[in-house]
């Protein structure tokens, strides 16, 4: 392991600048200095000044932040606990930043901004930092080489002048392996922050190494906040872990999993956050935003499923008594298989994971790659393909053909019509012209809808620092692929498959609602939207029970 | 203009971004394609054919280009007739005035013709797109609401804004004309067989001389490939005929019509016709596989495992073998504790029975420990047998650690990597209820075993760059 990123490359924004003048953190946010003068927090600083002087003139002018600025959140802990991935988490972003389970991925301290959705401007400003390995060292150093009358702030500005700070070509010439660069590059962004968060791995026991840790942290004296990541292992040391942050006086502290995402979860971080500090409009505005934002998104997800099912249901094809019904078969198979998947990348890339290397996506998971068709899956559903006019030959294509022309009389015909399956008009016209129709059956509908709702449960729960398919998968998602593949007795489906919602058997009658039978993609949606809407608060209706 | 091989392609992609519903599963089929050999070029096309299995796109594509073609050969028949006629009622009269006829014929034409040049010239390398494409639209050939049908329109309006587009309107121009043309031809050459005419001048301003002199230019083109000329005696004859003339002076002056129109009319026109073909066939509209979307497609057939992966173990560098002295020796838990209580006795010899020569320190984990036991070791000459936890990382605090201990400890240290078997049972047993498929379960379970290899190995290297030696327990 050598050092090479910090050789020679730019490290973090901060790393060399957080020591000489702290407003520069403030240039890139002017809002924030002019607030700051307004209140009159700040002293002219004289910067060719002695840097004693300096450094007292700095630890004055660390206070609260001024009303309106965007919050500094400083992201701190050892190494290898996971800073990164709850970064990419909270910023929904799969591609920030690298996450490998190995000491010191992260070299360099990168800022990401969370802004208001709509007006854009700058509410919490994330700085991901590098891990801290060997705070024990530090410690020793600090002992050994400031003194103890002097505060925490002094003394962590003590270290950042000395040699061992230096991280990149001032390393070289030192000697011995004390190199501290990487905590310099923390306790710099540390010191530049207004409130950090100390990323905990909740399945460590709680060590010695840790405890210097929070002692180097307190003596920055901005707030801190636990938060304790991985905790959806059953190793969890959440409570090991509680008492000792009480008795240093941390009392306060979050479950926040960045694998597998509780949106409830990350609403306590940010409220806990904020009852931390005196000015939390910030954060209170993201919490509102990221709460609109969240179930403006469910609500969109509903009605990309709404209306997938909508054009499907709708979905007919007309042939001839005689001809072989093979071929057009195979064709609506086709068309429900491609747009099915169309839908799933919709879902996908509304919830911000994208089709990538970085992070296998849970389509990837076997259960949403088998074909919907293949029968032994509408089974492992629990799913029972219907009787009625679905039965006889093209039972288990997933297919209904109402054969009006000779199989049924005219009073079939008028039955079908009652049974709301069929429009009035066209039927009594196809008996006579001889026409057979298919539509895709209720039982594929249903494990359509089940695979699309268990989709979305899983993307909702599924943080954006998860990396493979199959990692920690929500347990709504897992009983249902547990459950169909075991027990058939026992499904989650989201209606009986003899009970298709309304909406869905009026599209049956309504073949100008399906892009796939019309080929006018706007037209038919616009068509359908209506009923999509209101599919959609039914499917969210069943979801939230 | 794209070959329709490539129209079909670009549709297909454009109506793949728009989510379209294919005949074919284009994933299927570019999965397919993977294994057969082509060049890249090839393979799209291949692809895009295969996709639309059963034509519907090609359809679409042929029934526009169809309409396109055909509206130009309508164009064209009507402008050949129109250029017939205008002919037919010019020629009415028995005695014609040749130098007005002629520039009724030719005069329009050639005014065209050089502002057609002076164009060109001016507009030589620009890419301006042409001005026909503002208030053209292929929209107007076909109609339909339908997804392919509109991506087939957009995919026509995209290739009018080429610039190589200029060419093949360039070039239908010219064919317009060609037909006016030969229109005419085909009347002066219908009416000159059937009747009789008398070809007079008239001027206020020229002489006789004048005329001569132009008629004797005009002709020479003519003359060069066969055209009868009248002669100087001929021009004086007809000046301000009025009655019949001799039959060998109007074929002359015939001769010399006919002549004018083919060689000022047509062949210049049909030079510009085959200049604007071929700079349009230079020009021509490409596809462009540089985009992402081809790119994508391209990679992946690219991509071929030659050789499977039949890699084993990382070369990696590997701890030394420890050796155990006879001396006593001091055992310790680097941080993480440990479930066993005599951890060690897996990793030293059995042969040492002797309790009293294995000191335990328990668990070295904060700063005062490790004084401890550093003070420990300068007093002490002993061996120290470190368990550390597979679980621990060897981040730099705790190699720190590590050195220091070796540092102080005068007969040598040793490492025990403590195998978690609570770890791996766990990990499974958790995913286990998560998850009966047993593909996820052994997904999981590599996923486990797989993060203890790599902690391992991390440990390996870290050891074997500090050449400390690790007991080997297994």
């Amino acid at each position: 392991m050598d050092n090479n990123k910090t050789n020679g490359q730019p490290v973090g924004l901060f790393a060399d600048k957080a020591l000489k003048d702290d407003p520069s953190s403030n240039l890139m946010n002017p809002e924030a200095t002019a607030s700051t003068q307004d209140n009159g927090h700040t002293t002219p600083i004289d910067y060719s000044a002695d840097e004693s002087e300096n450094l007292t003139a700095r630890s004055s002018k660390k206070t609260t932040i001024a009303s309106g600025a965007a919050l500094k959140l400083a992201v701190v802990g050892h190494t290898n606990t996971g800073k990164t991935s709850i970064l990419r988490t909270l910023l929904r972003d799969v591609y920030f930043g690298e996450v490998k389970n190995e000491a010191a991925t992260t070299r360099h301290v990168e800022q990401a901004k969370l802004t208001d959705s709509q007006t854009g401007e700058d509410l919490v400003i994330l700085y991901d930092t590098p891990g801290l390995e060997d705070a024990s060292g530090l410690m020793d150093w600090l002992e050994d080489n400031t003194a103890s009358r002097r505060d925490g702030i002094e003394r962590l500005q003590q270290f950042l002048a000395a040699d061992i700070a230096q991280g990149g070509d001032a390393l070289t010439s030192n000697s011995g392996n004390e190199d501290y660069s990487q905590e310099a590059k923390v306790i710099r962004q540390l010191l530049a922050s207004d409130m950090a968060i100390y990323v905990v791995d909740a399945r460590e026991p709680v060590l010695g190494k840790y405890k210097d840790e929070l002692a180097i942290l307190s003596w920055a004296a901005i707030p801190v906040m636990p938060v304790f990541n991985f905790t959806d292992s059953q190793e969890a040391n959440i409570d090991d872990w509680q008492t000792m942050l009480a008795r240093r006086n941390l009392h306060i502290s979050t479950r926040f999993d960045s694998v597998a995402f509780e949106f409830a979860d990350e609403m306590r971080l940010w409220q806990n956050l904020a009852t931390m500090l005196t000015h939390s409009e910030m954060l209170e505005q993201l919490m509102t935003r990221r709460t609109e934002n969240w179930a403006q998104l469910y609500d969109e997800a509903n009605i990309i499923i709404a209306d997938f099912l909508l054009n499907v249901a709708a979905f007919v094809h007309e042939i001839n008594e005689d001809d072989d019904p093979m071929p057009v078969l195979e064709q609506m198979q086709e068309a429900v298989r491609q747009s099915e998947r169309a839908m799933q990348h919709n879902l996908l890339n509304l919830y911000k994971f994208y089709d990538n290397a970085v992070a296998a996506t849970p389509l990837e998971l076997q259960a949403y790659q088998q074909d919907p068709f293949d029968p032994e899956l509408l089974k492992s559903y629990g799913i029972r393909t219907t009787s009625g006019a679905a039965a006889g030959a093209l039972l288990g294509l997933g297919i209904d053909a109402a054969a009006l022309g000779t199989t049924l009389g005219l009073g079939a015909a008028i039955g079908g019509i009652a049974g709301g399956l069929l429009s009035n008009t066209s039927s009594i016209a196809d008996r006579i012209t001889g026409v057979k129709r298919f539509y895709i059956d209720p039982a594929t509908l249903t494990l359509l809808a089940t695979r699309a709702i268990d989709l979305l449960t899983a993307l909702r729960h599924r943080g954006h620092a998860a990396t493979d398919a199959t990692q920690l998968l929500y347990k709504g998602e897992k009983s249902s692929i547990e459950q169909s593949l075991d027990d058939e007795s026992n499904t989650i489906t989201p209606w009986p498959t003899h009970k298709l919602p309304g909406e869905l058997k009026k599209a049956r009658g309504k073949p100008q609602w399906s892009s796939l039978s019309s080929g006018k993609s706007e037209q038919a949606q616009l068509l359908r939207a209506d009923m999509a809407w209101s599919l959609a608060s039914k499917l969210q209706s069943r979801g939230a029970e | 203009m794209l070959s329709p091989q490539d129209q079909l392609t670009e549709l297909v992609r454009t109506l793949e971004t728009q989510q379209h519903v294919f005949a074919t599963d284009p994933l299927l089929i570019t999965e397919k394609l993977q294994g057969e050999d082509g060049k890249p070029i090839q393979k799209l096309h291949r692809r895009a054919s295969r996709i639309d299995s059963n034509g519907a796109l090609a359809r679409v594509l042929g029934k526009i280009d169809g309409r396109i073609k055909g509206i130009m050969v309508v164009m064209s028949v009507v402008w050949c007739i129109s250029g017939f006629l205008g002919l037919f009622t010019l020629l009415q009269t028995n005695v014609v005035n040749f130098f007005y006829v002629l520039v009724c014929l030719l005069g329009f034409h050639t005014v065209m013709l050089l502002g057609w040049l002076v164009m060109t010239l001016i507009n030589q390398g620009k890419q301006s797109s042409n001005w026909f494409a503002n208030f053209v639209s292929p929209s107007y050939l076909i109609r339909g609401k339908d997804d392919v049908t509109k991506a087939a329109v957009d995919l026509y309006e995209r290739q009018l804004q080429h610039s190589g587009m200029r060419w093949y309107l360039g070039r239908f121009s010219h064919q317009l004309w060609l037909a006016t043309l030969t229109g005419m031809l085909l009347a002066i050459v219908f009416l000159l067989i059937v009747r009789q005419y008398s070809f007079s001048w008239e001027s206020t301003l020229l002489s006789d001389q004048a005329l001569i002199t132009l008629t004797q230019i005009l002709g020479w083109l003519p003359s060069l490939v066969g055209f009868g000329v009248p002669d100087s005696t001929a021009i004086v004859q007809s000046r301000l005929v009025t009655d019949a003339m001799p039959l060998s002076v109007a074929r002359q002056w015939a001769g010399l019509l006919v002549g004018s129109l083919l060689m000022y009319g047509i062949v210049p026109r049909a030079i510009a016709w085959a200049f604007c073909a071929l700079m349009f066939r230079r020009k021509k509209m490409r596809l462009d596989i540089k985009q992402p979307y081809y790119q994508k497609i391209l990679n992946f057939w690219q991509r071929h495992v030659v050789d499977a992966d039949d890699f084993k173990e990382a070369p990696a560098p590997i701890a030394p073998k420890a050796t155990v002295s006879t001396g006593k020796k001091l055992v310790a838990l680097l941080e993480y504790p440990s479930e066993l209580d005599n951890w060690w006795l897996e990793g030293l010899d059995t042969n040492i029975n002797d309790n009293s020569k294995i000191e335990d320190f328990g668990i070295v984990d904060d700063r005062d420990d490790m004084d401890r036991l550093t003070s420990y070791l300068d007093k002490h000459p002993v061996q120290v047998l470190l368990g550390i936890h597979s679980k621990a990382l060897p981040d730099r605090g705790t190699l720190r650690k590590l050195d220091r201990i070796a540092e102080h400890a005068t007969d040598g240290l040793i490492v025990q990597l403590l195998g978690d078997t609570s770890l791996t049972d766990n990990g499974i047993n958790i995913n286990a209820d998560i998850s009966n498929t047993a593909d996820l379960k052994k997904q999981t379970s590599a996923q486990v075993a797989g993060n203890q290899d790599v902690r391992y190995q991390q440990w390996q290297t870290a050891l074997s760059a500090r050449k400390i030696g690790l007991v080997d327990t297994k």
